[in-house]
Formats: C-alpha cells, sequence, structure tokens
C-alpha cells in the first residue's frame, strides 16, 4: 500500500487509446450563501473501445461532472481548478464557441429524458438534418440519405415513415434511438451516457444498452455511462468509478468492484440491494441521507454515516490508495488497516 | 395465517372511452384493465409487475374505487366494494390505504407534515385536539421520523423522508390493507433499502396486507411472497415468488426476467425483448404478446389464451401450456 497522487495518469491502462481524462475536476457553484464544493478533486479517464461507469446515488455529482465535461455549467456553476483534456485538447480552457464544435462533433451525448431533448414541434428527419448539416456541413439531400442510414443503424424500422413523425408519435424507447442517432451522427471519441435508460421499461432498455454496446465496438468510442443502477453498471460496464458527495471514493474494474470493494460507501452501498439477503429478512441499510452540500464535512464526506469512522476522518481528506494494479480508493481507515 | 383472502378481485376492467370533439360519442375503448382476478390475504404482500403502460397502476386505484371500474368484483373482508354508497365507502376507506410513487407531488406542500399525517382522523372525527398531536406524533416516530417534523412542510425533506411521510398518512387510520404503487421506485438504493425494511416491519407488526405495484423485479423478489405479472391489461401468470423466478412459464414472464440486469458481473448478460409494448388502442388479436413472443403458436395470433392452472399455485394464460392444466383442479384462477 502506498499513497499516490490522484492524477488520471496513474489510472490508465493505455495511455496511447486515451480519449478523455479529467485530472483533479473541482467544480463550485457560488451562490447567495456562498461557494458550495459539489465536485471535489475528481480525476478519471476513459479509453477508446471502453466504457467507464459513474455511479452513484442523486445529488452525488455525477451529472455535474458530465456537464462540465461537455462545458454546460450554467450558471451559478463554474470550474475552479482542474484539467479536462480530450484526444490532445485541453478543452476546459476552451471558449465556448470552441466547445461548440466539440459538442455534437467529439462528444456525443445522449440524456435520461429522450422525450424532453428532442424538438416536439419539428419532425424526427428536420432535427436529425440539422445536426448533420451543422456538424457535417451536408445539403438536404446528402442529410437526408445520412439521416436514413443513421435510423437504420440504430436499427429502427420503417426509417423514411419516421422522417416524417413528430417525436409525440414515437414510443419512448424509439425516441432514445433517435437520440443515440443524433449523438452518434458525427462518430465522435466520446460518448457520455447521463441514465440513458432510466426512464425505459426493462425490456426497452436492455435493447437500448445493446445496441450502444453494439455501436460502442463498430465505432470505438469511449463510453462514459453515468448511472445509479448497480444491475447496470455489473453488465455493461468494464470500469465503475463510485462516487459519493461530489468524489469519487473508488473506481475499480467491474469484477474487481463487485468482488473486492474497499470503500465503506461502496460496500454498503452493494450490501443495500435487495438480492444480498434472503427474501423476507431486513436489507442492510446505510443510516442517514446524503448531506447537502452545505453540510459536507471538511474531511471524508461520508464521514457523517460510515460505520467504521476515525477521529481524523471527519476533518482530514483522505488521500487516494492504490489496492493493486488498477484500483483506487480513499479511505483513512481501510488505507491504515491494510497499510 | 389464515386461509381466506382479505381482498378478492375478480375479472375487474376499467375502459376508458376515447371521445372526439367536445360532445362526441366513444370513438373508441382504451382496455386499460380487462378481466383482472387476484386476491391478498392478510399479512400478505402480492406483487402486482409488469411494464408502463401495463394496467398496474389503474387496476391498483380501481381497486380503491380511486378510479371507478368499469365492471367486476372486488370484495374486501366480504363487502362488495364495488356497490358501496359514499358513506360505507368512506367508513371502508380507514381499512385500505395507497402510497404513491412520487413523494413530491403526492403530498400537499401547502400543509404541515402534522396536518397530511393527520388529517384523515380529524375527517373520520376518530381524534382532535391533543389526543390528534399525540397520535401524529407517534405515527411519525413509527416511521422513523421525529415528532418535531409535525409543523414543518413536506418541500423540507429528503425524497426518503418525504416517503415515510407517505407512508405515515397511509398509517394513520389503522389499515389493513395498502396498495403500495411503485412505492420505492424513485428513491435511491441506500433510502430504498430504510424504506423496504420499514414496510416489512410495519407489516409484521400490524398484519398488514400489500399490494405492491411495482417494475422492479429484484425489489418483488425481496417483498413479495406472490407474483402476478400483467402485459396490456391482463395478467398472463401468477405464482409464488421462488416458483416464478425459478421455474417461469409464460414467454413474456421469462423476456421480462431474462432482460432484469443483475448486479452481478458474473451474470449473464441480460437478454432483450424484441419490439415495443403495442398501443392499448390497438391490442393485437389473441394473444397481446404473440407479436414479440419468441414461441408464437400458429393459433397465437386469433384465440385469447385462457387461464391454465398448472399448480395449486401456478397459473398462466398461454398457448404453449394448453395441455399442461391439472385435471379437475377447481382453483381460483390466481394461485
Amino acid at each position: 500500500m502506498r499513497m499516490i497522487p490522484t492524477t488520471a495518469r496513474t489510472l490508465s491502462d493505455d495511455m496511447s487509446k486515451r480519449v478523455l481524462s479529467l485530472e483533479r475536476l473541482h467544480v463550485s457553484f457560488f451562490t447567495d450563501a456562498g461557494e458550495l464544493a459539489v465536485v471535489r478533486d475528481v480525476s478519471l479517464s476513459v479509453s477508446a473501445g471502453e466504457t467507464l461507469a459513474l455511479v452513484g446515488e442523486s445529488g452525488c455529482g455525477k451529472s455535474v461532472t458530465a456537464l462540465a465535461t461537455m462545458g454546460l455549467l450554467d450558471h451559478p456553476g463554474r470550474i475552479v481548478a482542474g484539467d479536462i483534456t480530450l484526444g490532445d485538447d485541453v478543452i476546459s480552457g476552451f471558449s465556448e464557441p470552441q466547445m461548440r464544435k466539440v459538442r455534437g462533433a467529439r462528444i456525443g451525448m445522449i440524456f435520461q429524458e429522450p422525450m424532453t431533448s428532442l424538438n416536439p414541434v419539428f419532425t424526427i428527419g428536420r432535427q436529425l438534418a440539422e445536426v448533420l448539416r451543422l456538424h457535417r456541413g451536408h445539403d438536404d439531400r446528402a442529410a437526408r440519405l445520412a439521416s436514413l442510414a443513421l435510423l437504420e443503424r440504430v436499427r429502427i424500422p420503417a426509417a423514411l415513415e419516421r422522417l416524417r413523425q413528430y417525436p409525440h408519435e414515437l414510443s419512448g424507447g424509439m425516441k432514445q434511438r433517435i437520440m443515440i442517432a443524433m449523438a452518434i451522427a458525427c462518430e465522435p471519441q466520446l460518448l457520455i451516457a447521463d441514465e440513458p435508460t432510466t426512464a425505459l421499461d426493462v425490456t426497452i432498455q436492455a435493447q437500448i444498452l445493446e445496441l450502444l454496446d453494439e455501436l460502442q465496438k463498430d465505432l470505438g468510442m469511449a463510453v462514459i455511462l453515468i448511472t445509479h443502477n448497480l444491475g447496470v453498471v455489473a453488465q455493461y460496464a468494464q470500469r465503475v468509478a463510485v462516487m459519493y458527495a461530489g468524489e469519487i471514493v473508488e473506481q475499480a474494474p467491474v469484477t474487481e468492484l463487485f468482488a473486492d470493494p474497499r470503500h465503506p460507501y461502496t460496500q454498503a452501498l452493494l450490501q443495500s440491494l435487495p438480492g444480498t439477503v434472503d427474501p423476507g429478512r431486513q436489507l442492510n441499510v446505510i443510516q442517514g441521507t446524503v448531506p447537502t452540500p452545505r453540510e459536507f464535512p471538511a474531511g471524508c464526506r461520508f464521514a457523517t454515516r460510515c460505520g467504521e469512522v476515525l477521529s481524523r476522518c471527519a476533518s482530514d481528506v483522505p488521500p487516494a490508495s492504490r489496492h493493486g494494479g488498477n484500483h483506487v480508493f480513499s479511505c483513512w481507515q481501510r488505507m491504515e488497516s491494510t497499510s | 395465517m389464515s386461509t381466506a383472502a382479505l381482498l378478492e378481485v375478480r375479472d375487474l376492467a376499467k375502459h376508458f372511452a376515447l371521445r372526439r370533439g367536445l360532445l362526441g360519442r366513444p370513438s373508441g375503448w382504451i382496455k386499460a384493465v380487462d378481466g383482472v382476478s387476484f386476491h391478498v390475504r392478510e399479512g400478505e404482500t402480492l406483487a402486482l409487475v409488469g411494464e408502463s403502460g401495463c394496467g398496474k397502476t389503474t387496476t391498483g386505484r380501481a381497486v380503491l374505487r380511486l378510479i371507478e371500474p368499469s365492471s367486476g368484483s372486488v370484495t374486501f373482508d366480504g363487502q362488495e366494494l364495488l356497490k358501496l354508497n359514499a358513506g360505507d365507502l368512506q367508513r371502508m376507506r380507514r381499512d385500505i390505504q395507497i402510497v404513491f410513487q412520487d413523494p413530491y407531488s403526492s403530498l400537499n406542500p401547502r400543509m404541515t407534515v402534522g396536518n397530511i399525517v393527520g388529517e384523515a382522523l380529524r375527517v373520520h372525527g376518530i381524534a382532535r385536539g391533543a389526543e390528534l398531536n399525540e397520535r401524529v406524533a407517534h405515527i411519525l416516530e413509527r416511521v422513523g421520523l421525529s415528532p418535531d417534523f409535525r409543523h414543518r412542510y413536506a418541500h423540507e425533506f429528503s425524497g426518503g423522508q418525504r416517503q415515510r411521510v407517505g407512508i405515515a398518512r397511509a398509517l394513520a387510520m389503522a389499515p389493513r390493507f395498502i396498495v403500495c404503487d411503485e412505492a420505492v421506485s424513485a428513491l435511491d438504493v441506500s433510502i430504498q433499502a430504510q424504506v423496504i425494511n420499514l414496510l416489512k416491519d410495519l407489516q409484521d407488526e400490524y398484519r398488514l396486507a400489500y399490494l405492491f405495484i411495482t417494475h422492479d423485479l429484484n425489489v418483488v423478489r425481496h417483498i413479495a411472497q406472490r407474483v402476478a405479472v400483467m402485459y396490456l391489461g391482463r395478467i398472463v401468470e401468477t405464482a409464488g415468488t421462488d416458483e416464478l423466478f425459478d421455474n417461469p412459464r409464460h414467454p413474456y414472464t421469462r423476456a421480462l426476467l431474462a432482460a432484469n440486469p443483475l448486479p452481478d458481473p458474473s451474470s449473464p448478460r441480460p437478454r432483450a425483448l424484441r419490439g415495443d409494448v403495442p398501443s392499448p388502442l390497438t391490442p393485437p388479436p389473441g394473444c397481446a404478446f404473440h407479436p414479440r413472443c419468441a414461441e408464437a403458436l400458429a393459433h397465437c395470433d386469433r384465440q385469447t389464451p385462457t387461464w391454465i392452472q398448472i399448480a395449486r399455485r401456478h397459473g398462466v394464460a398461454c398457448h404453449l401450456h394448453q395441455n399442461t392444466s391439472r385435471q379437475g383442479d377447481d382453483e381460483i384462477p390466481d394461485g
């Protein structure tokens, strides 16, 4: 056991294939009541062809991390420290016009609610064509042909007919396929999928995740899959970063994270799943609730709910420790008990 | 455990009329619930599972007459609920409560927690003044909230705390039966575990019966003794929970289980079911599942499958099992 600096550089398997890295990212919201440090010291990286799951409960900062990556943080949110690197470009320093060229072209995005991400007053064809005109400079005819090819690529039957339809005429699963078609229109290096199946039924969820998996293999995209569903994580990610209260508390390959979780939060989260105890028995719970950003402890942010808390936990931020080759976690108790 | 059903639902149907224009006649019918039968015993949890639009929520509300059913019968403790007049129904509602999915929209933002929880006690003239306060404080404590919370408003609380308020409201009347409509679905995993434990404790303590409506199969396996699977307004399979998970017979139940991602990287990848749920406006003829069914037979698109009791507590509506019926079995068709 040794302490290491939390740079993404030390976590990546293969630097040459690395598509995105966040290094020591800090995001704050500047409110009337003062600065709220909603994302603290987040480092992660994802390579071509790899799926990294960003998992955590509501309010843990996973969506804010994604928005920061896409340059979509709204006032009062701002990156206060850290670098975001896409390929060879440090995009955290990009201007908004520069970022507009990155989004859509080099980073594709899909969100939880395909209903709200599509414009209800335009046909599917028109919305797809707009993406293609904007990013690929297609004229009407080329855009139409490319749209048809895209719909076939996301396995939408009767593509020609779909182009003439409006979003409300399509099912939730179909709309999410349209969103995926738009996101991959420019064959991006990175796809950020923020709770892409949370609003969908389980049979449709399986279809959508299967499709994403297939497209990733075809296009060699890096994928960041943001979800709160540990079943989805277990089945579709290669690596996992667990977030709690704005921090990554643990990062590991998926089989290792589920078999040998090191951080007390990860352990408690996995143990609280129905199915870990016999039916009808009491489920294990994590006492209390996630603190609001205003209530975040100065040290380890899990300290207020942790069953193994030490005296220093509330005041000192635990450094990242390495457990084996590719497994990193931040916990005073575990670091000391294994050193 | 008593064997008589506390709640018995028979051939329940709710058809919504589609109207064109202001005074138009029905231009069609949506059969949201189309002949559903089941029962729930005292102290028991029956899970009603299925995907959105299958009619599980409408079923739960029709049982409580929050939506007036089109036909069928709902008996509670031997009394036919669908024939009760408003006054008798009001009295009966003490025994039958509901907890909703969304703890954000189901609690009145203008009422204090104390008023939300105590309202029914006041309306029914069961308690008032100091006694009401005391009972509300006691109920809040029972669901794991501080009695001091009764002076605060719902928006001041987190999702998990709000859901506890919703449960406290349902508990206030000391009911015997609660419809839990996706009661834990909107909650984070760690909070969900707390609320599931609470529901279980309350069930043991008060011998509550639950109709547990959910799409989350992992929760079903943990909390329910029996499961009924719905597809397009009908129950397609019922069985004891272990039996249903270990030995699912309807192709839809199998597909549902196969699509569920398990939180274990070594378990097999989910298998996707092809196609979308059809519109209930134009349900497929015959077995409504046949367009998506990998095992459909030649007559599945013409004949509606009848209910087949394949074991004492295991029933299915599927042509594949037409010849596996138990001879001379006269069981009620809900396991």
